[in-house]
């Protein structure tokens, strides 16, 4: 029986078996190979209880086995004493647990409802998708695994994937689909999707043949899968989509759920068992790090790798927190307890405070360099060691947190710094490999990729620290990271004051600093050294800018904005943030435009020599515009549907365009984006997604060219340019925008029905009044 | 909300007080809270994350000059899951310091626990409540919602009822009707 060198590829519970595992050979075969498997759970309560516990479950011998156990509990900083639950089948051991929970609700319940890679990867070492050297019997027995690449390894073997792509050739939520296109090893296929039967026959045949290890869909979670399998048994031709014989697929439900404020939808899932399913139109992150990004997930987070592509970063991060626990022998809580300390009030004006904000001084800077700490927050929890557990109510210690009256205990190392700290360094590592990558090393992707990755477990695990729901978050260990923060903010401008740069903005993480004398990267040096000197904290230069805006908020001009801001790098990169060409309910049209424009001063030697050519690159544009030469898709807005449909008193477009869907029968949730037209008259909106075309006639052009305008005036007003002087400078020269002649009626109506004179540039353009 | 109700009789030993009224009435609350913190120590349990630091010191402002001193006598924690209201409820000393709960039930409206499991914890919380007001005045308000509660969640509400002593039931003054001016 084999012994080889190759890549797990995926693990699950069988009923019979235990666990079984699929390997990728090096050499070419797919393995399938088994093992026993007992997992343990644990109650925790009072003896009594735990008695009765112990009395219900002792007459299963040979299915569960119960023991006293001493396990660390990271809240009460001390060992406990557990009754260990061990159910040798881990097929069971989820039923077993849910059955004991609703019978003993009152104990508190710790290692219960783990994914069954951690337990593995705890045990073993070994995760999903890393390289091993794998030895097993003549039955399929796993006897040995041995991980010959960890998971922190910085450049890796290539996995040798077989993946068959599988698209229809619209989006199903947009239009009905005629055809499914298969790819696979270079070959393309087209089925035609009323052939039902032709259709399944052939793509069983190609499945058979090639016997890929990634079904790489696009809405295969939402459509394609769940009309493939419906098919197949109305046809009663197995597709053969999962390679583990006996097995259905295993469908996940739809949520809708809060993340950082906003509303997040995910469609429904359907996960395979001994090969991969990943919709790109349902995977978390797709269009920012794409497979390579996630195999990295699954590989740091040992979640198998079609879980990896769905769960959000948190949940990420949050596997990454139990594993070390699991590793560490610490209790992983089914439900927190843990509940915020008590505290006067007159100390959470103190404590219950973000990231420190220095408003921007508004308009254009010179020569301005920014300045970034490294992963600031994680890299905080890793330095000052800030997890639940080191967080001591102690306000007379040492080693106080600033502001908080919180002490931190660094006699040994916190469960969060473990968890993070050899993820922190593989970014910082990956980040210094890359920026030494040229652009055409193949590599470059790669990094990238798995850098972004890398980056977003990051960002997310201090937001994990004070969620509700995260198995090792506290509240105070939260504020802590913020304290500090401010604190390494505070140090940092102190340092650049002293070294004589003029701090421009601070924010959070990053300042934006200025010197006369001091205009090049190794200018910049000596500052991030000191500052790196004073908080301990890695800290980089992220680049100088030739020129960068700040721009004030829409309401009130003079009135400085956090982070909305944009400018030009000495290398000619540009760098946007906060307006229109950023955000992603812009429409194409006019966040290109945007971005055109910022291209054209960025040429530039002097931004005003641009002025010019972007007023005739925006009369270009709206005589596209007005002429219907804009295609429609470039005028989508996707805005988000915030909440339940009833729950709106007044709809907002979104709602409007949900509303004409449902009139035919499509449903959206909230947190799903909506794609649609402005439009004449009501509801002012068509929605993208209904089954007859717009009438392009019907677009609203004036609306688009006040969104267009109000774009190039943000981008142009610190050259004198802000959206009326723009809307005039534009609009004087009527006779290039080929107008409509009104129609003689009263005003207020044909204002309504002619696009693009309600503005009263254009009011007087057409009047042919000078100002 | 009736806007002649001013203030709220304070809370006394050996009963629960309920306020079951929309989120305006965290005003209220508020007076109440600055009053009772002039007195003494009092202990605040936010199970909806209301509660406002700012709003209390402007009220204290009013009624003294030692206003850090009374925003020290009120001792504040957080619930942000059903399960830690309880384990807070339980730790909370019993002393006879007045408790006073923010949108009690805003923890329990959580959709991620099952039903029964969530009304088990309202019991095991109003249990630990019922155990301090023996010896302390103990105040829940019950934020009411109007919309996105599902009729099961509306059934949250009944035990609070059951267990308090007294009562008030407020509601949003109905949007009133009036004849435009013709000039």
């Amino acid at each position: 029986m084999p012994e080889f060198s190759g890549w797990l590829l995926d693990l699950f519970e069988d009923p019979r078996e235990g666990l079984v595992l699929y390997f990728i050979d090096e050499a070419g075969p797919r393995w399938r190979l088994r093992r026993p498997f007992p997992v343990t759970f644990y109650a925790l309560g009072e003896d009594a209880q735990l008695r009765t516990l112990w009395q219900h479950l002792s007459d299963r011998p040979g299915e569960i086995t119960l023991s006293r156990a001493r396990r660390m509990d990271v809240f009460k900083r001390d060992a406990v004493t557990a009754l260990g639950i061990t159910v040798e089948n881990p097929y069971q051991a989820r039923q077993v647990f849910q059955q004991t929970a609703a019978r003993f609700p009152n104990l508190e319940y710790a290692d219960a409802d783990l994914h069954i890679s951690l337990r593995f990867a705890a045990e073993t070492g070994a995760f999903p998708l890393a390289y091993c050297r794998v030895a097993a019997d003549q039955d399929g027995q796993l006897q040995e695994i041995e991980v010959l690449e960890g998971a922190w390894t910085l450049k890796t073997l290539p996995i040798p994937l077989r993946t068959m792509s599988l698209s229809p050739d619209v989006p199903p939520h947009h239009a009905r689909p005629h055809r499914l296109m298969v790819e696979i090893e270079g070959e393309t296929y087209q089925f035609d999707l009323h052939t039902w039967r032709a259709l399944l026959v052939n793509l069983r045949a190609l499945i058979q043949r090639y016997d890929p290890d990634l079904l790489l869909t696009d809405w295969g979670d939402t459509w394609l899968l769940p009309r493939l399998l419906q098919q197949s048994e109305a046809h009663h031709i197995p597709l053969g989509l999962n390679r583990e014989p006996g097995r259905g697929v295993s469908w996940r439900e739809e949520r809708t759920y809060f993340s950082y404020g906003r509303i997040v939808y995910r469609g429904q899932q359907i996960h395979l068992f001994g090969r991969c399913h990943i919709d790109r139109q349902n995977a978390v992150l797709w269009n920012d790090y794409a497979l390579e990004g996630t195999i990295e997930v699954s590989r740091v987070t040992a979640l198998p790798l079609q879980t990896a592509a769905r769960v959000s970063p948190g949940t990420g991060i949050s596997s990454i927190e139990m594993l070390t626990a699991l590793r560490e022998g610490i209790l992983v809580p089914w439900q927190k307890q843990q509940a915020e300390m008590l505290k006067p009030a007159a100390d959470l004006f103190a404590a219950d405070q973000g990231g420190l904000v220095y408003q921007p001084k508004i308009g254009v800077h010179k020569n301005v360099a920014e300045i970034d700490f490294v992963s600031l927050y994680p890299a905080i929890m890793v330095h000052f060691n800030i997890s639940p557990e080191t967080i001591l109510p102690d306000p007379n210690a040492d080693n106080l947190v600033p502001a908080l009256g919180l002490a931190i205990d660094t006699s040994q190392d916190g469960l969060i710094p473990k968890a993070l700290r050899p993820l922190l360094e593989k970014r910082i590592e990956m980040k210094k490999h890359l920026a030494s990558t040229p652009a055409w090393d193949p590599y470059r992707k790669n990094f990238k990729s798995r850098s972004s990755a890398l980056k977003w477990l990051l960002v997310t695990c201090f937001g994990y620290l004070g969620y509700k729901n995260a198995r090792f978050g506290r509240i105070e260990a939260h504020q802590a990271v913020t304290a500090y923060g401010r604190e390494a903010l505070l140090s940092a401008k102190e340092a650049a004051e002293d070294f004589g740069f003029e701090v421009i903005q601070l924010y959070v993480d990053g300042l934006w600093v200025r010197h006369p004398d001091k205009t090049q990267p190794a200018d910049i040096e000596p500052l991030l050294l000191e500052i790196q000197a004073r908080t301990g904290l890695p800290i980089s230069l992220d680049g100088i800018y030739r020129w960068v805006v700040f721009v004030g908020s829409r309401q009130n001009k003079k009135r400085p904005v956090a982070n909305r801001y944009f400018g030009v790098f000495q290398d000619g990169s540009i760098k946007v943030r906060g307006i229109d060409a950023r955000r992603r309910d812009s429409t194409p049209f006019v966040a290109q435009a945007q971005m055109h424009l910022l291209e054209l001063l960025a040429r530039a030697e002097e931004p005003e020599a641009a002025l010019p050519e972007a007023i005739a690159f925006l009369q270009n544009r709206l005589r596209a515009l007005r002429s219907g030469s804009v295609k429609l898709p470039d005028l989508l807005v996707r805005q988000q549907l915030g909440r339940k449909m009833e729950a709106y008193r007044t709809p907002s477009p979104a709602a409007r365009a949900v509303l004409q869907l449902n009139t035919v029968g499509k449903e959206l949730h909230p947190g799903q984006r909506v794609p649609f037209l402005y439009t004449l008259g009501k509801p002012g909106v068509f929605a993208w997604d209904l089954p007859h075309k717009p009438n392009p006639r019907a677009v609203d052009v004036a609306r688009y060219q006040r969104l267009l305008l109000r774009a190039a005036g943000i981008v142009l007003e610190s050259w004198g340019l802000d959206e009326r002087k723009l809307t005039e400078r534009v609009l004087s020269d009527a006779s290039q925008l080929c107008l409509p002649v009104p129609p003689k009626k009263h005003p207020v109506q044909h204002r309504r029905n002619i696009p693009g004179v309600i503005d009263p540039a254009m009011d007087r353009a057409l009047k042919g009044q000078s100002q | 909300m009736d806007q002649r109700i001013i203030t709220f009789p304070m809370p006394t030993a050996g009963k629960i007080s309920l306020v079951v009224a929309p989120r305006a009435v965290l005003d209220r609350l508020t007076s109440m809270l600055a009053a009772l913190a002039l007195r003494g120590r009092v202990l605040v349990v936010d199970g909806g994350n209301c509660f406002d630091g700012y709003a209390l010191a402007r009220a204290l402002r009013g009624q003294t000059h030692e206003v850090e001193a009374a925003l020290r006598q009120v001792w504040l924690s957080r619930a942000f899951t059903c399960y830690q209201m309880v384990a807070m409820l339980a730790e909370l000393p019993v002393d006879g310091t007045p408790v006073i709960v923010l949108d009690m039930l805003s923890t329990f409206l959580d959709e991620n626990v099952n039903f029964s499991k969530r009304l088990r914890l309202l019991e095991s919380s109003l249990n630990l409540l019922r155990r301090i007001s023996q010896g302390a005045p103990v105040a829940i308000w019950a934020r009411a919602r109007t919309s996105s509660v599902t009729a099961e969640d509306q059934q949250l509400l009944a035990p609070l009822l059951e267990t308090a002593r007294d009562v008030w039931e407020l509601q949003a003054p109905e949007t009133p009707v009036h004849q435009l001016p013709l000039f």
